[in-house]
């Protein structure tokens, strides 16, 4: 076993002998170390190993990637924002395969959207001088190539020219140019990522040109793919790992990566939540939608920074200081403001490091009066350092803590009070030792160095991580998840879940391998560790099981 | 609004006075004057109909209990009918007007659920929405099944109409089958066009709008054939999803041609997301014009202000009680409200004449809760049948007869919920003698048959 997998065993090891079996009520305890992902296999192993891509489920376009494809299919039309059912998200991401089926009320509002749409972009759908029916047909070969994201077979387009044959007896040319809009937009093909492949199936079936394409345009940009792909694919270039990455640099050069990479960072990180989280508005007037905005839109500028602008790196989310401001943000942060809207700025380096020391994070994961080490805590453990918890035990009490009158007890004495009995400790030892280092900040994610006249103690300890032991501040704590082994490889499994729309399995373990060697190779680049998982040879085929 | 009556025969005019008590407009917002152009289609007595309510977490006992004297160490049972409005618990006095139409069951707990706990560890909140109706739990597990709703509607629906109705703004507890929920229209705007497709505008001449809205049904039979021949050459798992897609917008096709032929005018459009008020409008005015005979309406977690609940945070410091009396006493105002909604509801459905009664007699409404208590207790759970032709008007006990095994500590248990579902179904005539578990096992593996029915509500 290399040293780079050592500690998914020592984790383990760790978090099972911890047992989390208190007598609080009848659950098995709330969390389990994190997988491996089939980490820990030998190199000499995986080199001999097969491509083996693992299952390779047909996915339903998510609703981000849904808007995104409408946008990019009628780039000249103005499409109101559609709304729809939520897709449900596991570990925060709603591009997960197994949860993208239909349901009644989506397929409702599918097509209603796709009669909106149509409606919208009939009148200039196609321009018909000579023989109308071939000129319709001449437009389904070409429409259809990118509503389908692949040229469109004979028979699908003969299939559609005899819809236009029966709805032009009764309706205008673009009314019923409108319906067979309306009807590619409610497609299989449209709506569903679907790989056939090319060739005999065995146990695994290389993709198509065109399959790549979507494969890859999805992944980088979330959306449908743009000419030069559609060329490429045409052009039989998208079928070696080698053409793929020199697409893949391309790509990552746009502003649909920039997109992306915001949408994995909404996704894995939760952010979304923020908009029903809600002050005190005595204890915080500060507090109201225009400063929730700039902090909403702060993380979106941080991450496309940090990814595209500044180091790239995995460890720069958790340590870099830099971020933008709105003249409210400044205040917050307690830094110079912009004369108008957003200025970039550096946060004080004694006060804030990166990612959960922002005020999205703090303000999040906290009550309406003040700060939740356990939510703050549980949280990083969950998505940070990718242990599984579950729900606290049934008769756990997570009412709010509140002081008496008169009492001067500061937020961590409470929760100290409430969580620190041996039978609590067994697993709020590794979720307060998280969560009491963000008490240098209130419930909206302001810095404070006392609470109720008193010094804020923001002193906690890792356990069960690679870089255990005691810190003095949540600085000290980000800085360690920065250069934490653990932490970038459960990054690495994240964008790893959020590419193949899967939870990992232990035959991933030569993939997250790789991927996690290239990623230290590289210093924990985000954008290069996006290179390897397309180059890998899994990324040209699909498993070819039933 | 010229449409084409289904039943011309049955259609039965209500004056505006009565429309108005009935669809519990009181000259307010959703069910405004456009209704009054048309009636509802009054329908054989036969008709039966099902109505689910889901609310978040869990009743204290004593908040919406009523033993009046009765030990509970015994089974008993008592007549509601001439109960002062002050004899009524907290939780469901708001209930009261309906007392002749109500039956509380109280000593059921969720055997089912308990059992998946035993079994699985599962978070409480995590399970309940899949196994509160379905009685069976386990969402991706095969021993799951299909929610009471589907079983009803499965075999009641009318072709071409919607077979069930979800709405509301909580969790769904409707499962098709194991592991296949389905979801709850949040937004009464967007259920409102789902129900009134055309709206509330009079029929003009064909136009080319016309056309192309007449040419729904078709465009969508084409997409259903494409989503068949697409599905044919995938994996299993992956061929399953665009069949039920194609299903869907199979149902879809028909439905959009029925719906053009009901004889029924359309409430006004609600402007927004809606309130469970007004879901529950949706609800009675799809009851009404027979657009559905079977509707789910959920409501996620009431707002603190909503219920005058105390602290910021109804989950933790109000549901969470312990063995608090002010949150125990805000926990019954929570369910006085629900239980205030539910009455309106069924004061709508009660002024709707259906034979020689109401809509009411006809629909049988079961309020059931997330948990059993908000400290997350299974067992001796609130429940709540009106309406429906089931024995009314009466309050039932059952005691505690076994202790619960659930491994680390026993719980006293009588019946199971499951039990009550099996009873509102066999009075709707619904063959529900395959559906849900059979019976379930404790951790020390004693044995809970729950294939009875409750024969003091028949």
């Amino acid at each position: 076993m290399g040293r780079r997998n050592a500690w998914w065993v020592l984790a383990g090891a760790l978090l099972a002998a911890s047992g989390c079996r208190g007598d609080l009520g009848a659950n098995d305890g709330p969390w389990r170390p994190p997988a491996s992902g089939g980490r820990g296999v030998s190199a000499d192993a995986c080199a001999d190993a097969p491509v083996d891509p693992g299952p390779t489920p047909m996915r339903r376009l998510s609703q981000s990637e849904y808007a995104h494809t409408l946008r990019d299919l009628f780039p000249d039309l103005t499409i109101g924002e559609q709304e729809f059912l939520p897709d449900d998200h596991r570990h925060g991401f709603e591009n997960d395969a197994a949860l993208l089926g239909p349901d009644p009320v989506r397929v409702e509002q599918y097509e209603a959207a796709a009669n909106e749409v149509a409606a919208l972009a009939a009148p200039n759908a196609l321009s018909c001088t000579g023989e109308e029916r071939a000129c319709v047909e001449a437009w389904l070969h070409s429409f259809g190539l990118r509503v389908f994201r692949r040229p469109p077979s004979d028979e699908e387009v003969a299939r559609y020219l005899a819809l236009y044959d029966e709805l032009r007896g009764e309706m205008q040319l673009q009314s019923t140019t409108q319906l067979l809009v309306s009807a590619m937009l409610q497609s299989p093909q449209f709506l569903y990522r679907i790989e056939h492949g090319s060739g005999d199936a065995g146990s695994t079936v290389p993709l198509t040109d065109h399959e790549v394409a979507s494969r890859l345009s999805y992944f980088l940009w979330g959306s449908m793919p743009d000419d030069d792909l559609f060329d490429a694919a045409a052009a039989g270039e998208l079928h070696t790992s080698d053409q793929v990455e020199a697409q893949a640099r391309r790509m990552l050069e746009g502003e649909g990566a920039r997109e992306m990479v915001v949408d994995f960072h909404r996704q894995w990180l939760s952010w979304d939540e923020l908009d029903d989280v809600a002050k005190d508005s005595t204890l915080f007037p500060q507090w109201n939608e225009t400063l929730r905005g700039a902090i909403r839109e702060e993380s979106d500028r941080f991450v496309a920074d940090v990814v595209f602008d500044g180091e790239g790196t995995i460890g720069a989310l958790f340590s870099s200081p830099e971020t933008f401001v709105t003249p409210e943000l400044a205040e917050l942060y307690g830094v110079a403001a912009p004369a108008s809207g957003w200025g970039p700025a550096a946060l004080d380096r004694t006060e804030r490091a990166g990612i959960l020391t922002r005020a999205a994070f703090l303000s999040q994961r906290a009550k309406m009066e003040n700060g939740s080490p356990p939510l703050r805590g549980a949280f990083v453990l969950e998505r940070i350092l990718c242990a599984e918890l579950d729900a606290p035990p049934d008769d756990a009490d997570t009412s709010l803590v509140e002081a008496m009158p008169g009492d001067d007890a500061t937020n961590r004495e409470l929760f100290t009070a409430r969580t620190g009995r041996s039978e609590c400790q067994t697993c709020h030892e590794q979720i307060d030792g998280i969560g009491f280092g963000f008490e240098a900040y209130d419930a909206v994610g302001a810095f404070r160095s006392t609470e109720r006249g008193r010094a804020v103690d923001t002193t906690g300890q890792l356990v069960g991580t690679d870089v255990d032991g005691t810190f003095a501040d949540p600085v000290e704590m980000s800085e360690r998840f920065a250069r934490s082994e653990q932490v970038t490889q459960c990054v690495t499994t994240h964008w790893f879940r959020f590419a193949e729309g899967r939870v990992e399995r232990e035959s991933d373990g030569c993939r997250l391998t790789a991927l996690d060697a290239r990623v230290a190779e590289t210093g924990g680049d985000i954008r290069e560790l996006l290179v390897a998982y397309v180059s890998q040879p899994e990324f040209l085929v699909r498993s070819g099981g039933e | 609004m010229p449409v084409r009556a289904h039943h011309p025969e049955r259609r039965r005019a209500l004056s505006r006075r009565q429309l108005l008590a009935a669809l519990g407009a009181g000259g307010a917002s959703l069910l405004a004057p456009s209704i009054f152009g048309r009636s509802p289609t009054a329908r054989a007595q036969t008709t039966q109909r099902l109505v689910l309510f889901y609310t978040a977490h869990g009743c204290p006992a004593e908040q919406w209990k009523m033993p009046l004297g009765n030990a509970e160490t015994s089974d008993f049972q008592y007549d509601l009918t001439g109960l002062d409005v002050s004899d009524f618990s907290r939780a469901l006095s708001p209930l009261h007007r309906h007392r002749s139409q109500l039956a509380v069951v109280s000593g059921l707990s969720e055997l089912s659920h308990m059992e998946d706990e035993v079994l699985q560890g599962r978070a409480r909140h995590a399970m309940s929405s899949s196994s509160i109706f379905s009685a069976a739990g386990r969402v991706n597990d095969s021993s799951g099944g299909a929610s009471l709703d589907q079983l009803v509607a499965a075999q009641v629906a009318v072709p071409g109409r919607f077979a069930s109705l979800e709405l509301g703004d909580g969790p769904s507890p409707s499962y098709v089958s194991a592991g296949n929920q389905l979801t709850a229209e949040s937004r009464a705007d967007r259920a409102f066009d789902r129900l009134f497709p055309t709206g509330t505008e009079p029929m003009e001449m064909p136009t080319e709008e016309t056309r192309i809205r007449d040419a729904r049904s078709r465009v969508l039979g084409f997409v259903s054939d494409e989503y068949d021949r697409a599905a044919t050459r995938l994996p299993a798992d992956d061929r399953l999803k665009l069949e039920q897609h194609r299903d869907m917008l199979s149902d879809l096709a028909r439905r959009v041609d029925a719906l053009g032929s009901v004889s029924c005018s359309a409430p006004n459009a609600p402007a927004d997301r809606g309130t469970i008020d007004d879901h529950f409008r949706l609800a009675a005015a799809a009851l009404a014009c027979d657009l559905t005979r079977v509707a789910t309406v959920t409501s996620r977690q009431l707002n603190v202000a909503a219920f005058g609940g105390l602290g910021s945070d109804t989950h933790q410091d109000n549901a969470h009680h312990g063995g608090d009396a002010g949150r125990r006493d805000a926990m019954g105002r929570y369910y006085a409200t629900h239980a205030e909604q539910l009455a309106t509801f069924l004061d709508t459905l009660a002024a709707i004449p259906e034979g020689a009664g109401s809509m009411l007699d006809n629909t049988t409404c079961v309020w059931l809760t997330e948990l059993a208590t908000g400290d997350h207790a299974l067992w001796d759970m609130m429940a709540v049948v009106v309406g429906g032709p089931l024995r009314k008007g009466q309050y039932v006990h059952y005691a505690d007869r076994h202790d619960f095994d659930m491994g680390s500590r026993t719980y006293p248990v009588s019946r199971g919920h499951t039990e009550l579902l099996r009873t509102v179904a066999h009075s709707m005539s619904v063959d529900g003698s395959s559906w849900a578990k059979p019976s379930v096992s404790d951790a020390s593996g004693a044995s809970y048959r729950l294939d009875g029915r409750l024969d003091e509500l028949v």
